[in-house]
C-alpha cells in the first residue's frame, strides 16, 4: 500500500510541473460546483458537532465562579477569568495527576511494547506448539467484558494490598495493551523477509542482538503506533485506576478530575479548566500521529 | 528456516503469557468462583458459597430479559451508526479537495478526547436550561426532558456514544477505501457505469474485508461500553438507562453485592462468548494471521 | 541456539518488567509516605505522627476553617502532623471502603451519617467506646452521639447538626416566606414567567430535595424491624405535590439537577429554593439577597457530620494522637468555629448555647427546621431506598407513573433491590 501511495503522490507531482494548476485541478474531476459546495457544507457540520463540545468546556472553564451558568452561547465570555486554571494548578493536586499520569503511562507503555516485541517476534518467526492456541487467546482476551475481571482483580487487589499502590495498576495496564500490540506487530515482522536476519545468524548473532539491531529499527513505525496505543489507553483508563487509586496525591488524571465533580454541587469552571489541560496535549500528540495509527489499524485490511 | 532452539520461542513469548495469565485468567477463575458466593455488604469478609441462587435469582427476573434486548438494541443502534456515519464521511474524504487534511484530522477529535472528559461534558450540554442543548431545543421550540426522562436519557447516551465511536471507523474505512485501485473505477467508468453502481459494485465488495473485522471489534466494545453510561447517569442510573454491564456495575459499586455482581459478569461473559466463536471462526478462515 | 542467548531476551523482557514493577514500588512508597497511608503504618517513639483526615465540606468556604483550626492543632501539639484531604461525597465514601478494607486509608473521616451502618457492617469503622476519651464525649450533647447509634454501638462523634433542607427565598422577589403550601404555590405562581423566571426551583433528580414533603405528610421510610412503609398515602400525596407543581401550577422548570437549581437562584431568576445551609454561601457570594425559612407543611431529614476513625489502627501512639484530634476538633471554640463557617448547629453543650447560636438569624433559621426534623433511618437499606426513589420520582416528573400509583411500584421496586442485593443468608 505504502509504495502505491507514493506512485501516486508522484504523478501528481508531475502533473503539476506539466502543467501550471488551475483551480479546478484541487477537485475531482467530474464534480460539479454544487456537488463541492454540497461537500464542503456537509464536512463543515460534522466538524461543528465533532469539535463543539470541547469548545464547550473551554467556554466554562473560562467563566468566573458567579456565572458559570448562563444561556449565553457565545464561545469566549464575556467576563473572562483565568481564575480556574490559577486555583487548580495551586490549590488542587493537578500537577501531582499530571505527574502521575506521565509515569503511569510511559512506563506501562514501554513495559508493554517491550513484553509485546519479544512475543511478536517469536509468532512471527517460528512454528511451535501451542501457537495457534495463544494467538487465539490473545485474541479473546479483546473479548472479556471488563466488570468481569474489574471485580476480581478489585477484590485480588483489595486482599494482596494493591490499593494505593501503581504495581496492579501497571500490570494491568502491560495486559490491556499487549494483545493488540502483539497482533500489530505479529504483522509488520510478517512482511518483513527475514533474509537479513538469516545472514546475521551466520555471523553469529544471538536473538536478542537480532532483535534489537535488525527487526527493531526496521520496524519503527508500528513499534510507534503500538507505543502510542498502549500510551493513550494508560492516560485514559479511568474505571480500573478509579478503584485502586484512593490517595489524592497518587491519582492519575482521570481520576482526579472525575473526582473534582460531586452530585450536589460541582464546581463546573475548575473542572473545566483541568479537562482542557487533560485533553489538548494528548489530542495533539494523538493527531499529529494519526498517519502512523491509521497504517497500524489497516495493516489487516490491506493485506491480499 | 534456519534451525531454531526448541524452547526458544515459549521463552520469547513467556512474559506476555504471564502477564496475560495474571491479569485475565487468574481474577477469571476468581469471578467465577464469586459468582457462586453470597458476598455483599454483610459477608464482605465472611462470603459463603451458595451454589446457583445468584443464577437462578438473575433469571428469573424479567429484568434480565428487558435489559438484554435492551444491551442488543444499544449495540445494533450504536453500530450501525457507526459504520453509516463513518462511512459517509470516509467516502467524502476520500475525493480530492482544498483542506481535506485539516477536515480529516479535525474529524478525529472525538476520538483523541478522553472518554470521561467527553462523556461528562455531553451530559452537561443535555442538561436543563443551560445546556447547550437544551438552549437549541427550546429556539426551535421543542422540549425534551434529557435528563428526567429515563427513555430520552437512553436515547441522550446513545448519541454520545455514536458521537464517540464515528472517528475509528471512519478512519478504517478511510484506510479501506485508499487500498482500492483507482484503475478499478476508471474501467468502471469507461463501461458507463453510475456512480452508485461502482459504489455497489467495487467499493462495497473491496471494503468488506476491512469492516467486517472492525464492526465486529466494535460491536463488542460497544457491548461492553460502560464508561457512557456509568457517568453518565452517575452510576445510579434509572431502569430503562441499563445495559447489562452497567447494572454490573450499578450491583457491585454502588450496592456493594459483590456476588451477584459477579454472575451478572459470568452471564455476560458467555453471550459474548458464542457470540465469539463465530468471531473467531471468521478469523481462522484468514489462515495466514495465525501461520 | 545457545542457552545463553535467549536468556538474555527473557532477562530484558523480563526486566523491563520488574523495572516497572520496582520503580512503582518506590514511587509508591515515596508518595503515600507523604500522604494518606497513615492507619497502616507503626509509629516509633520520638517520631512525628501524621494524621490524615479526609472531609467532604465545600472547599469554598471551609477549606481555610479547617486549615486555621489544623495549623493551631499542630502548633499545640508538636509532635502531630494532620494532612486534610477534600472529596466529593460519593468518592469519599467509596475511596474510604476501598483503602480501609485493603488495611490501609485516612485515620479520620468527616462525612454524612448514611455512612455509619455502611461502615459499620463493612467492619470499616472503628468502635469509639473505650476508645476515645470520655471527656469528649462529656462535652458533647449526648441526644445527638444517642441519635448516632448504630445496633447500640457508637461509630462515630456527631460535630455538628444542620445537614438539613430549609426554603431560601429572594427578598427582592418575595418579602414574606409562605407559611402553608396553599400559600407556596400561589406566590410561585404570581412569581413565574417562565422561562425567564420560576417561582420555585430544586433539585428534581435527587429525591432528597423532596422528602421533607414525604415525611411532612406523615410518611416513613421502615417501621422497627426494617419492614419497607414507603407504600402509604403519605408517599402519594408527596408524589402528587411534585407532580402538581410541574405539570398543573407550572411553578418549576421542567427539569433540573442542582447545577440548574443552583444556577436559576443565584442569577436571580428563582424566588425560592429548596436547600440547606451548604448553599448559603454561594448566594452570599452571588450578591443575592436572601432569607431563609422553614419548609411549609415539611418535616426535613435533619442530620449531623459524623467523625469516624479508621477501625485498622493500632498503634497507640497514633491512638492517642487522633484522641487529642478529636479532642481539638469538639471543643467549643473550634465547634463554633465550624459552625459559623458551615451555618449549622454545634453540637458542643457550651457552643451550642453560644449567644452567637443563639442570635443569629440564620442559625436561628437552621436550628428551627433541625428541630421540626428527624435523622435519616440508620439502615444500610437506605442506598436502596434513595435510589428506587430516584427512580420513581424520574418517572412521575416525566409523566410516565401516576403520582397515586407510583408509591406501590417505590414499595415493590425497593423491596426486590434489597432482596437481590443484600440477602443474608
Amino acid at each position: 500500500m505504502d509504495s502505491k501511495v507514493i506512485v501516486n503522490k508522484q504523478t501528481v507531482i508531475n502533473n503539476k510541473k506539466a502543467y501550471k494548476p488551475k483551480f479546478r485541478d484541487h477537485f475531482e474531476k467530474k464534480d460539479s460546483a454544487a456537488k463541492i459546495i454540497a461537500i464542503y457544507v456537509i464536512l463543515t457540520i460534522a466538524l461543528i458537532i465533532n469539535i463543539y463540545p470541547i469548545l464547550d468546556i473551554l467556554k466554562i472553564s473560562l467563566r468566573p465562579y458567579s456565572s458559570l451558568f448562563s444561556t449565553d452561547l457565545s464561545i469566549i465570555p464575556k467576563n473572562l477569568t483565568f481564575k480556574n486554571y490559577i486555583t487548580i494548578l495551586t490549590e488542587r493536586a493537578f500537577a501531582k495527576w499530571m505527574i502521575n499520569s506521565i509515569i503511569v503511562a510511559t512506563i506501562s507503555a514501554v513495559a508493554g511494547v517491550t513484553v509485546a516485541v519479544t512475543a511478536a517476534y517469536a509468532y512471527s518467526r517460528y512454528k511451535f506448539k501451542g501457537k495457534k492456541m495463544t494467538l487465539t487467546a490473545f485474541l479473546l482476551t479483546q473479548i472479556f467484558p471488563a466488570p468481569m475481571l474489574l471485580l476480581p482483580t478489585y477484590i485480588m487487589f483489595q486482599k494482596f494490598n494493591l490499593i494505593d499502590s501503581y504495581v496492579g495498576i501497571f500490570i494491568t495496564y502491560i495486559a490491556t495493551s499487549v494483545p493488540f500490540s502483539v497482533w500489530v506487530l505479529k504483522g509488520y515482522f510478517d512482511t518483513i523477509s527475514a533474509s537479513m536476519e538469516e545472514s546475521a545468524i551466520i555471523d553469529g548473532a544471538n536473538t536478542f542482538q537480532i532483535i534489537t539491531k535488525i527487526v527493531i529499527p526496521l520496524t519503527l513505525p508500528a513499534i510507534g503506533v503500538t507505543f502510542l496505543n498502549a500510551f493513550m489507553a494508560a492516560w485514559n483508563e479511568y474505571v480500573i485506576a478509579r478503584i485502586v487509586l484512593t490517595d489524592d496525591l497518587m491519582k492519575t488524571l482521570p481520576v482526579g478530575l472525575v473526582g473534582l465533580t460531586g452530585s450536589f454541587r460541582t464546581d463546573w469552571g475548575i473542572y473545566s479548566a483541568g479537562a482542557i489541560m487533560t485533553a489538548i496535549p494528548v489530542m495533539i500528540v494523538f493527531m499529529s500521529l494519526s498517519k502512523f495509527l491509521i497504517n497500524g489499524l489497516t495493516l489487516g485490511g490491506v493485506k491480499e | 528456516m534456519w534451525s531454531k532452539s526448541k524452547t526458544e520461542p515459549y521463552i520469547l513469548t513467556s512474559p506476555a503469557i504471564l502477564v496475560l495469565i495474571v491479569v485475565v485468567g487468574f481474577p477469571l477463575v476468581y469471578g467465577i468462583y464469586l459468582s457462586f458466593t453470597n458476598m455483599n455488604v454483610y459477608s464482605f469478609r465472611d462470603p459463603k458459597l451458595i451454589g446457583l441462587d445468584n443464577y437462578i435469582k438473575i433469571f428469573a427476573d424479567p429484568i434480565f430479559y428487558s435489559t438484554l434486548l435492551r444491551t442488543v438494541i444499544w449495540t445494533v443502534v450504536n453500530v450501525f451508526c457507526h459504520v453509516l456515519g463513518g462511512l459517509c464521511l470516509a467516502m467524502l474524504l476520500n475525493r480530492k479537495f482544498p483542506f481535506k487534511n485539516f477536515y480529516r484530522v479535525m474529524l478525529m477529535v472525538p476520538w483523541a478526547v478522553p472518554q470521561y472528559i467527553a462523556v461528562i461534558t455531553w451530559k452537561n450540554m443535555f442538561r436543563g436550561t443551560y445546556g447547550t442543548i437544551s438552549i437549541l431545543q427550546s429556539q426551535l421550540g421543542v422540549n425534551i426532558e434529557w435528563l428526567i426522562n429515563p427513555a430520552y436519557t437512553f436515547i441522550a447516551c446513545m448519541i454520545t456514544n455514536i458521537w464517540l465511536g464515528i472517528p475509528f471507523m471512519m478512519m478504517v474505512i478511510l484506510g479501506g477505501l485508499q487500498s482500492i485501485p483507482g484503475e478499478l473505477y476508471e474501467a468502471a467508468d469507461i463501461d458507463g457505469a453510475s456512480g452508485f453502481q461502482a459504489f455497489r459494485h467495487i467499493t462495497l465488495p473491496l471494503l468488506k474485508s476491512t469492516v467486517i473485522p472492525a464492526t465486529i471489534i466494535g460491536g463488542i466494545w460497544t457491548f461492553n461500553m460502560v464508561n457512557v453510561i456509568f457517568i453518565f447517569t452517575d452510576n445510579s442510573g434509572q431502569e430503562q438507562t441499563q445495559i447489562l454491564v452497567s447494572r454490573v456495575y450499578k450491583d457491585a459499586f454502588n450496592f456493594f453485592a459483590y456476588g451477584r455482581a459477579a454472575a451478572w459478569s459470568v452471564i455476560i461473559f458467555l453471550i459474548l462468548a458464542v457470540f465469539s466463536v463465530g468471531f473467531i471462526k471468521m478469523m481462522m478462515k484468514e489462515k495466514e494471521a495465525f501461520e | 541456539m545457545k542457552r545463553k542467548n535467549w536468556l538474555s531476551v527473557l532477562a530484558i523482557s523480563s526486566l523491563a518488567v520488574t523495572m516497572a514493577l520496582g520503580a512503582v514500588g518506590c514511587n509508591g512508597g515515596g508518595a503515600a509516605g507523604a500522604s494518606s497511608q497513615g492507619a497502616g503504618a507503626s509509629t516509633k517513639k520520638g517520631d512525628v505522627i501524621e494524621l490524615v483526615f479526609s472531609e467532604q465540606d465545600d472547599p469554598q468556604s471551609a477549606d481555610p476553617t479547617w486549615a486555621e483550626i489544623i495549623a493551631a492543632f499542630e502548633a499545640e501539639n508538636p509532635g502531630i502532623k494532620v494532612k486534610s484531604e477534600h472529596k466529593e461525597t460519593e468518592g469519599q465514601r467509596t475511596d474510604w471502603n476501598n483503602s480501609v478494607l485493603a488495611g490501609k486509608g485516612p485515620d479520620i473521616i468527616s462525612s454524612p451519617p448514611d455512612n455509619i451502618p455502611l461502615f459499620a457492617e463493612a467492619q470499616t469503622a472503628m468502635e469509639l467506646t473505650g476508645v476515645i476519651d470520655e471527656s469528649t464525649f462529656a462535652m458533647l450533647d449526648s441526644k445527638a452521639i444517642e441519635n448516632y447509634k448504630y445496633k447500640g454501638k457508637v461509630y462515630g462523634i456527631p460535630y455538628k447538626v444542620g445537614n438539613c433542607l430549609v426554603l431560601v427565598y429572594n427578598k427582592d422577589l418575595i418579602a414574606e416566606p409562605p407559611t402553608t403550601l396553599d400559600e407556596l404555590v400561589q406566590k410561585a405562581k404570581e412569581l413565574t414567567n417562565a422561562p425567564n423566571q420560576y417561582g420555585l426551583v430544586y433539585d428534581m433528580v435527587e429525591p432528597y430535595f423532596a422528602s421533607p414533603f414525604f415525611l411532612g405528610s406523615g410518611g416513613q421510610i421502615f417501621d422497627d424491624n426494617g419492614g419497607l412503609l414507603v407504600n402509604s398515602d403519605a408517599a402519594k400525596k408527596a408524589f402528587q405535590l411534585i407532580y402538581d407543581w410541574k405539570f398543573t401550577d407550572k411553578i418549576t422548570p421542567a427539569e433540573g439537577n442542582s447545577d440548574v437549581a443552583n444556577a436559576l437562584f443565584l442569577e436571580g431568576k428563582a424566588a425560592m429554593i429548596i436547600n440547606g445551609p451548604w448553599f448559603f454561601n454561594q448566594a452570599k457570594d452571588a450578591n443575592i439577597n436572601y432569607g431563609i425559612a422553614a419548609l411549609p407543611n415539611a418535616m426535613p431529614f435533619a442530620d449531623a457530620k459524623i467523625l469516624m476513625v479508621n477501625p485498622n489502627i493500632k498503634d497507640e501512639a497514633r491512638l492517642a494522637a487522633i484522641n487529642k484530634f478529636l479532642a481539638f476538633i469538639n471543643n467549643t471554640e473550634n465547634q463554633l468555629k465550624l459552625a459559623k463557617v458551615s451555618t449549622e448547629i454545634p453540637t458542643n453543650l457550651e457552643a451550642k448555647n453560644d449567644p452567637y447560636v443563639t442570635e443569629d438569624e440564620e442559625l436561628k433559621g437552621v436550628a428551627a427546621a433541625v428541630a421540626s426534623g428527624v435523622p435519616q433511618p440508620a439502615r444500610p437499606e437506605m442506598r436502596q431506598v434513595w435510589d428506587t426513589w430516584r427512580t420513581v420520582q424520574a418517572r412521575v416528573l416525566s409523566g410516565e407513573v401516576a403520582p397515586a400509583d407510583a408509591p406501590a411500584i417505590w414499595e415493590a421496586e425497593c423491596k426486590k433491590q434489597i432482596e437481590a442485593t443484600m440477602s443474608q443468608q
